[in-house]
C-alpha cells in the first residue's frame, strides 16, 4: 500500500513532495499576517463544519473528475493490485492533496482570527474524514464518459462560439461562473449597507475574477500549441477570447448593479461606464497573461485553479477601483 | 534548384547546459519528401516542434515564429487534442481562415473520402476516436497545400486503409510542396521518402538518398546508432 500511496502522492504533491513545504510556508505567512493585523471574528463551530464539508467535497470532486486523474488511473488499475489496498492508498493521496490545497486553509484562517474552541477542531477533522469517505465512492471513476456523438451542422463558427460551447460542456465552469454572480449579489448587499455608491468599482474588480475562463489556454496545452502553430491567431482566437471574457464580465457586473439598484438604491450613471471599462480591461489583461505567461507545467489540472497568478488581474483591478474611489 | 529552407548551427534545448539538438544543419528542397528517423529520445519531435514555432528555446539565427514563415507551413503533431469543441468542418474553416485561404472543396471531399472520414466530419472533435482525431489534422494539412508540411509520426493510430492512403498522399504532395515527416515505421519511409535523415544524439549522423533507401540499410544505421 505504501508503494501505491507514494506513487500517487508524488503525482499530486510533486516528485520530491515539494508542495508540502511550499504550502506550510504559505500557511505560516498567512497565519502570521492575520495574527499581526489583529483581525478578530467570532466563527461559530457549525460554520467551520459546514465550510469543511463544502470544501472537502469540492476538492475531491475536482480531483476525481479531472480527465488528467482518470488518465493516470488506467495504468494503475491494469496492474493486479489488491482493490482494498489500492483504494485506501488512492483515497489517502486525494485526501492529503485536498487538505493541503483546500480544507487546511480554513483551519489556518480559523486559528488566526477566531477564538479557539476544541469542538470546532474536532468537528473539522470528523467532517473532513466523513465527507471524504462519502464522496470518494460516489465520484471515483476510471473511465471517461462514453462517446456521445454530437452533430454540428455549422461549417464555420467564430472562436467566441467555440468558447460558449466549451463553457456549456463543463458543468464546473458554469457553477464557478454562477458562484461569481452569486458572490456579487451578496457583496452588493453587504457593502451597500455601509458604503456610498463610490465603492461600486471595488465590486466590479471582484466580479471580473473568473478562474476557469482565465486559464483556458493554460489548461488546454494542445490548444495553446495550435495557437502558436497557426498564423493570424490574434484575430482568430485572442480577440474573440477577450470578447468572450468581456461579455461574461459585463453580465457579472450587470447582476451586481441590478442587485445594488434593487436592494440599496440608485447609483451614478457613470458607474455603467466604469463597469464596461473594468470588464474590457480585465479581459484584455487576462488574455495577455494567458498568451505571454501561460502556466503549462502543471501536474494536476486543479493546480491551475488555485495558482496565485489568478489574483494578478483582480489585484490590478482592485488598485484601479481604489484609485477611482478615492 | 533554389532551396526551400536552410538552417545552420541550430541548437535546441530544454536545459541550456544539455541541448537536445546540437549544431544541426538542414536544407530542404522544394517538392521533396524527407523522412526523419532516430531512436526514442533522439530529438525528432523536439526538432519538428521547434520548426513549427511551438518550442521556443533554440538558437540558430532563424525565427520560426515569423509570420511570413508561419504562412508557408503546417504541422500535424503526433498527439493533438486541440479545438476539441469544434467539429472537423469548423476546424477546417478556422485553419484556412488563419492562412487566409479558401478551401478547395473537391480536394477536401476527396481527402475525407480517402480517409474514410465522411460520417465523422460534423461531430465534435472531442467525441472522435484517437485515429479519427488524427485524421482531422491530416486532412487539414493535406488540404492546405502549403509549401512545407511537417508530420510527426503520421502513421500512429491509423487503420490499414488510411495508412495506405496516407502513403499515396505523401507521394502525391510533391506536386504542391515538401513533406518532412518523422517515423518509426520503416515501411512508411521506404515507400515515400526521397531522402532519409538519421537523427542521433542531437545531430544528423547519416543521410540516405533515393537509390540508397531500403529497409536493410536503414535498419543497420539504426543498429549502429543503438550501439
Amino acid at each position: 500500500m505504501t508503494r501505491i500511496l507514494n506513487a500517487n502522492i508524488k503525482k499530486f504533491i510533486g516528485a520530491k513532495y515539494e508542495r508540502i513545504p511550499k504550502t506550510l510556508a504559505v500557511w505560516a505567512i498567512l497565519l502570521f499576517a492575520l495574527r499581526s493585523s489583529e483581525i478578530k471574528i467570532e466563527i461559530a463551530p457549525i460554520v467551520v463544519w459546514l465550510t469543511t464539508i463544502f470544501l472537502t467535497i469540492y476538492g475531491f470532486v475536482q480531483v476525481l473528475s479531472s480527465d488528467d486523474t482518470i488518465d493516470s488511473l488506467r495504468g494503475q488499475l491494469m496492474l493486479p493490485e489488491n482493490p482494498a489496498k489500492f483504494h485506501t492508498a488512492f483515497f489517502l493521496s486525494v485526501a492529503l492533496y485536498t487538505l493541503l490545497t483546500k480544507s487546511g486553509l480554513l483551519m489556518v484562517i480559523y486559528f488566526a482570527v477566531s477564538k479557539f474552541q476544541l469542538s470546532a477542531v474536532i468537528g473539522f477533522v470528523l467532517c473532513f474524514i466523513v465527507s471524504g469517505i462519502v464522496v470518494y465512492p460516489l465520484t471515483f471513476h476510471s473511465e471517461k464518459r462514453g462517446t456521445r456523438y454530437r452533430y454540428i451542422k455549422h461549417t464555420r463558427r467564430s472562436f467566441t462560439f467555440y468558447l460558449l460551447r466549451y463553457l456549456m460542456n463543463n458543468r464546473k465552469y458554469i457553477a464557478n461562473t454562477a458562484a461569481v454572480w452569486a458572490f456579487g449579489s451578496v457583496f452588493a448587499v453587504l457593502i451597500g449597507k455601509d458604503a456610498p455608491s463610490d465603492f461600486l468599482p471595488v465590486g466590479f474588480a471582484l466580479m471580473c475574477l473568473n478562474t476557469p475562463l482565465g486559464i483556458l489556454l493554460s489548461s488546454d496545452r494542445a490548444l495553446y500549441r495550435q495557437i502558436k502553430l497557426l498564423p493570424g491567431q490574434t484575430a482568430g482566437v485572442l480577440f474573440p477570447y477577450a470578447l468572450f471574457i468581456t461579455i461574461i464580465n459585463m453580465i457579472a457586473c450587470v447582476v451586481y448593479l441590478t442587485v445594488w439598484k434593487v436592494m440599496i438604491g440608485s447609483f451614478l450613471p457613470i458607474m455603467i461606464l466604469f463597469a464596461a471599462l473594468f470588464s474590457i480591461v480585465s479581459a484584455g489583461l487576462t488574455v495577455v497573461l494567458e498568451i505571454k505567461f501561460p502556466l503549462l507545467d502543471w501536474k494536476v489540472e486543479s493546480d491551475l485553479w488555485h495558482h496565485p497568478r489568478k489574483y494578478i488581474v483582480p489585484g490590478i483591478m482592485v488598485v484601479l477601483a481604489f484609485s477611482i474611489t478615492f | 534548384m533554389k532551396n526551400l529552407f536552410t538552417i545552420n548551427a541550430l541548437n535546441i534545448w530544454y536545459r541550456k547546459d544539455n541541448p537536445v539538438i546540437k549544431d544541426l544543419s538542414l536544407t530542404l528542397s522544394p517538392n521533396e519528401v524527407v523522412g526523419l528517423i532516430g531512436l526514442n529520445g533522439a530529438g525528432k519531435t523536439t526538432l519538428i516542434n521547434t520548426l513549427s514555432g511551438v518550442h521556443k528555446d533554440y538558437s540558430g539565427g532563424v525565427n520560426f515564429t515569423d509570420r511570413s514563415f508561419k504562412l508557408t507551413r503546417y504541422t500535424v503533431f503526433s498527439e493533438d487534442a486541440s479545438f476539441q469543441y469544434y467539429a472537423f468542418n469548423e476546424y477546417l474553416f478556422h485553419a484556412f481562415a488563419a492562412y487566409g485561404k479558401t478551401a478547395n472543396q473537391n480536394r477536401v471531399d476527396a481527402l475525407v473520402e480517402g480517409f474514410g472520414f465522411s460520417e465523422y466530419r460534423s461531430f465534435l472533435i472531442r467525441d472522435l476516436s484517437t485515429g479519427n482525431k488524427r485524421k482531422v489534422f491530416l486532412i487539414t494539412g493535406f488540404a492546405l497545400c502549403l509549401p512545407l508540411l511537417f508530420l510527426d509520426e503520421p502513421v500512429n493510430g491509423l487503420d490499414f486503409q488510411s495508412t495506405e492512403y496516407l502513403y499515396s498522399l505523401i507521394n502525391g504532395y510533391r506536386e504542391y510542396g515538401t513533406v518532412m515527416f518523422s517515423s518509426h515505421v520503416l515501411e512508411s519511409i521506404c515507400l515515400t521518402a526521397d531522402r532519409v535523415l538519421v537523427l542521433e544524439k542531437g545531430c544528423i549522423s547519416r543521410e540516405f538518398t533515393r537509390g540508397q533507401i531500403d529497409a536493410v540499410r536503414i535498419r543497420e544505421a539504426l543498429h549502429d546508432t543503438d550501439s
